[in-house]
């Protein structure tokens, strides 16, 4: 117990010496961050842009902003946390950015090719939920990802997202509900036929 | 951007979600492109800000005085950042805790003494008499200040930094009753 105590001392202060080398300007240093932590900000990049190419983008402007807020960051808190919160910033405000110019919607095409590229990525991942991941709207994808998969509580979320944490709870809600629906295999028996429901009365049937 | 949350990812929670890899790998190492991005940017640490950061036009440009005291805070900021580069080049990059920790400490002693060599020369010019200091002791002031603050940034207990600071605040309290 006291070993382990021991070793994330050691590591704590290696990790403040590493931070304050790279605010010096020490590119060196800011290389062994990149390689100690990459690996973590990709996996979430990856699913938040559900996109083998726009998550490496992410990624490496999550490093290049880091590299410039650096003095911004306190050592109170994990490294990863703080480049997840980068990573989900930079993202949200890539999306406003896109937005604007085009309105991108998820196709079964965009599923499949980000499907592939997180196995490539993570090559012990199921397929499936993947896809259901990739399937969610924005909002509630993000908040599945941050709480269900990197293990951040609402609180946390919520202050990453600059959203309430009530918003972060329902959000999650409505998430792990929609990839259940994705998930389920469709029963065409149970599922009403829509010829044999009766139709409802449209506006002209009801005009006088 | 100052983003600081004391609390830290604990334990994922039971579902089919939390067996999925929390880790991926980048088709291609990215390194080289953040490097390249990184490398073109200023680097942090100790730089001179300019006086019109506390108001008022360029000081340097008011007098011939001021100009030779801006050359001396100029010569100091280039020995104080010359001896980092040449500290830097000397070592090879840390690949230890012991190695990480003295750099630290070597960026930290360069960062002090360049602290104290412009202490050094602000009390010299403070010395002098009135008609002499005019507002070359300003730029000098402002450089100095803005140095501490930065290495306060660093080590909020660095003796140094904290005995500028002290400086500061008692002569802006000074200002403030006249």
């Amino acid at each position: 117990m006291e070993t382990a105590i021991d070793q994330d001392d050691a590591a704590n202060v290696k990790l403040k010496s590493l931070v304050a080398l790279a605010r010096a300007g020490d590119t060196d240093a800011f290389e062994i961050l990149y390689r100690t932590h990459y690996r973590q900000v990709h996996a979430l990049s990856l699913r938040l842009t559900c996109n083998g190419r726009r998550a490496e983008e992410l990624t490496q402007e999550t490093f290049v902003r880091a590299w410039s807020s650096l003095h911004g960051f306190r050592a109170e808190s994990r490294l990863a946390t703080w480049l997840h919160t980068i990573a989900v910033r930079a993202h949200s405000e890539r999306e406003r950015k896109d937005r604007r110019v085009e309105s991108r919607e998820v196709s079964s095409d965009d599923v499949d090719s980000y499907a592939h590229a997180a196995r490539r990525a993570m090559p012990g991942t199921e397929i499936d939920l993947e896809r259901a991941i990739a399937r969610l709207p924005k909002g509630a994808r993000e908040v599945l990802v941050l709480h269900d998969i990197h293990g951040y509580k609402h609180r946390e979320i919520a202050a990453m997202l600059g959203v309430a944490e009530g918003t972060t709870k329902a959000q999650l809600h409505r998430a792990r509900k929609l990839a259940r629906s994705f998930l389920e295999p469709v029963d065409e028996a149970k599922r009403p036929s829509k010829k044999r429901a009766a139709p409802k009365p449209s506006m002209e049937t009801q005009r006088p | 951007m100052t983003i600081d949350e004391k609390s830290s990812p604990d334990g994922r929670p039971p579902g089919p979600f939390s067996n999925l890899p929390d880790v991926a790998e980048p088709s291609v190492d990215l390194w080289p492109a953040i490097e390249g991005r990184v490398g073109a940017d200023t680097p942090y640490g100790l730089s001179s800000v300019s006086a019109t950061d506390r108001g008022g036009r360029p000081l340097w440009q008011r007098s011939p005085w001021l100009q030779a005291a801006a050359a001396v805070v100029l010569f100091a900021a280039g020995a104080a950042s010359g001896l980092g580069i040449r500290r830097e080049a000397s070592v090879p990059p840390p690949s230890t805790m012991n190695e990480a920790l003295a750099l630290a400490v070597d960026v930290q002693r360069t960062g002090s003494e360049y602290i104290a060599a412009l202490a050094a020369f602000t009390a010299v010019v403070d010395s002098l008499s009135q008609d002499v200091r005019g507002q070359g002791t300003s730029a000098a002031f402002a450089t100095l200040y803005s140095a501490a603050d930065q290495l306060a940034a660093l080590n909020a207990r660095d003796p140094n930094a904290t005995s500028v600071e002290m400086d500061e605040l008692n002569r802006s309290e000074r200002r403030v009753r006249f």
